[in-house]
């Protein structure tokens, strides 16, 4: 066998590069409008879209948004599996 | 392509929060099965990415950009159910923290992105793998294909609620033609995108890809018959 990454170092590393993406995505990315808003600017549907203030908006509300996804994503999983009582892998 | 406010009448938002409530309490009881020691660990990573991954817009044509849904790409790392979780909080927090996403329209998301991006991703992709040779080089592809096909799907899926509770009148043949050609040219940054990341994880740890289990198990099977046979 072929020495594997330790699962922790794969997920601090996992991290680490979702983070870098907020970063990226934060300089980098399109600001054009995306599909479903592109089309309905040009069918007159999107004067229809309610406008609304986010709570939290820029690089660093992203890196607070990414951080509350990874806290709640994974203590829903963590809840799910210790609910449904299954240990272990490879569970019918 | 997150649903604002506005775009949708009540009764049909209404309806769709019902099947996304639906859609996630059989998630719920789903994912039990799904989450052991290598999968419960990477939900929480795979929430994340998707998340950082759907910020990152990239240009389509001109003057239009898409992004990742991530339905594909979660449900062949961490299983359907799991993926649909893990992109439903993803939605959650858009919407509530972001205003990314209306409120009212948030059950349309789930159904969207959530239900139909990772049930056809993962359909496509189990589909193909169940017809073709169980070789662990056509995960990375296989999950492209499913990522392909789940963009211009949920399109289409906003189509018909659109075509049924829409607020504005819109003729609908034009309706279908300019979602279904913006999101497959979508689809196929969703293909690269998904197929790249599931060929780095299979990569360094296959084994933390839910999708490539059958595979690896077969070729584990394979490798001890062959082993085992008395020569």
């Amino acid at each position: 066998m072929k020495t594997s990454m330790k699962t922790k170092t794969f997920l601090i590393v996992g991290v680490l590069v979702a983070l870098l993406v907020v970063g990226v995505a934060s300089f980098y990315a399109s600001v054009k409008p995306d599909g479903l808003v592109y089309v309905a600017d040009q069918m007159g549907f999107m004067d229809n879209a309610e406008k609304r203030e986010a709570p939290l908006s820029g690089g660093l509300g992203a890196l607070v948004g990414a951080v509350t996804v990874l806290a709640l994503a994974s203590g829903l999983a963590f809840v799910v599996r210790r609910r449904g009582g299954s240990s272990g892998e490879g569970n019918p | 392509m997150h649903v604002p406010d506005g775009f949708l009448d009540a009764p049909t938002s209404v309806t769709t929060a019902v099947v996304a409530v639906a859609g996630v309490a059989l998630a719920l009881r789903g994912a039990r099965k799904e989450l052991d020691d290598r999968t419960a660990p990477m939900a929480g990573l795979v929430a994340t990415f998707v998340f950082a991954t759907q910020m990152l817009n990239f240009p389509v044509g001109a003057g239009t950009s898409g992004h990742l849904l991530g339905g594909a790409l979660a449900a062949i790392l961490v299983g359907p159910w799991t993926g649909l979780l893990c992109v439903s909080v993803v939605l959650i927090v858009q919407s509530l923290l972001f205003a990314d996403g209306g409120i009212t329209a948030l059950g349309t998301n789930i159904t969207l992105m959530a239900i139909v991006g990772v049930v056809v991703g993962w359909l496509v992709f189990r589909g193909l793998q169940a017809m073709l040779p169980k070789k662990v080089g056509l995960v990375a592809p296989l999950a492209a294909v499913g990522a392909l096909v789940s963009v211009p799907s949920a399109a289409l899926a906003f189509v018909g609620l659109y075509a049924v509770g829409g607020t504005a009148p819109i003729p609908l043949e034009t309706l279908v033609t300019a979602m279904l050609g913006w999101h497959t040219l979508i689809g196929i940054g969703e293909a690269v995108i998904t197929g790249l990341v599931v060929g780095s994880v299979l990569s360094v740890r296959p084994d933390l890809v839910y999708g490539a289990r059958r595979v690896l198990k077969a070729r584990e099977l394979e490798i001890r018959t062959s082993e085992g046979a008395p020569t």
